[in-house]
């Protein structure tokens, strides 16, 4: 799943060892994540959402918004 | 509230593996197997011997022993600083992954410091054994655990005391702190893989035991096969 973690990191300068340590998850996770090779549980993605203070598909996009699904 | 375009969507075909972490899990265990495949040469130069009288050992032997276990002490030295290193770079481990690891170092040590009891205890039980003139013996070594030998009682009852009431504690404590959900989907998959392995494996060995193919099926074979899977499936989930 596409997602803008990385980009959202990047803009708080944070390394993916300290987004890991503020999801408490390992880096790992939010490399896995990142890279669209695991998608978070549901309760992590809220927890995603509410530490970058956004909406959970404006992170995360399931790739059918706007292709003309909707 | 923060709005990003579709172009700084971060796409999945794109993005660089993990920072470099994979090849130094890799340069680790190539350490760590250099370090068991010295341990194993010692331990079957020192059987050996023992096995030829065991009197002075001559100067090669000697020698090749000494090599052994600077390629021993080479590996610890290498995973050490090795593993150093990464942990002091910036992007290292999260709080988490420090604590996971430092488990699953004192199990590895814990694996290491039992191995290296049992093998000192068998070759000392065989050279006690040889010394009263003996031709048989009920070994201690860690490679009689491995096979249908026996054991002596004592070490069944030491290892299992381990396998039953500390590595259950360990376990239980690094899941309820260590473990992410990541890891856990991991270990669910290696699960899945390993546990359809056995399901079909097991009873195809039983057959063509029955069918007079393969000789009885050995549980422990299995039971190794089983934890390989499991334990190639999680790694691959875990860093890939």
């Amino acid at each position: 799943m596409k997602n803008t973690l990385k980009v959202l990191r990047a803009m708080r300068n944070w390394s993916q060892a300290d987004l890991a340590d503020h999801l408490d998850v390992s880096r790992q996770a939010v490399n896995a994540i990142e890279t669209g090779k695991y998608d978070p549980s549901l309760p992590l993605a809220f927890k995603i959402a509410r530490l970058f203070e956004m909406k959970i598909e404006e992170i995360f996009d399931d790739e059918l918004i706007g292709s003309g699904n909707d | 509230m923060t709005n990003l375009s579709e172009a700084e969507m971060t796409d999945p075909e794109n993005e660089p593996k993990a920072e470099g972490f994979l090849r130094g899990e890799l340069r680790e265990l190539g350490a760590l197997f250099v370090g068991m495949f010295s341990a194993g040469v010692l331990y079957g130069l020192s059987k050996a011997h023992l096995d030829h009288g065991g009197g002075t050992p001559s100067a090669l032997m000697i020698a090749v022993g000494v090599l052994v276990i600077v390629g021993i002490l080479w590996s610890i030295r290498f995973i050490y600083r090795n593993y150093k290193s990464r942990w002091a770079d910036k992007t290292g481990l999260s709080r988490k992954e420090q604590l996971n690891r430092k488990i699953m170092i004192a199990c590895g040590a814990l694996g290491g410091l039992i191995g290296i009891t049992l093998a000192v205890i068998g070759l000392t039980r065989l050279k006690l054994d040889k010394d009263a003139g003996m031709t048989e013996n009920i070994s201690s070594s860690f490679g009689a655990v491995l096979n249908n030998g026996a054991i002596s009682p004592i070490v069944a009852l030491i290892l299992s005391f381990i396998w039953l009431i500390i590595m259950p504690v360990i376990s239980w404590y690094w899941w309820k702190n260590a473990v992410d959900e990541q890891e856990v989907s991991a270990y669910k998959d290696g699960a899945l893989w390993s546990g359809t392995f056995y399901l079909f494996a097991a009873p195809a060995w039983w057959m063509l035991f029955k069918g007079g193919f393969l000789p009885e099926p050995n549980g422990i074979g299995l039971f190794s096969a089983f934890t390989l899977i499991w334990l190639i499936v999680w790694g691959w989930k875990k860093y890939r």
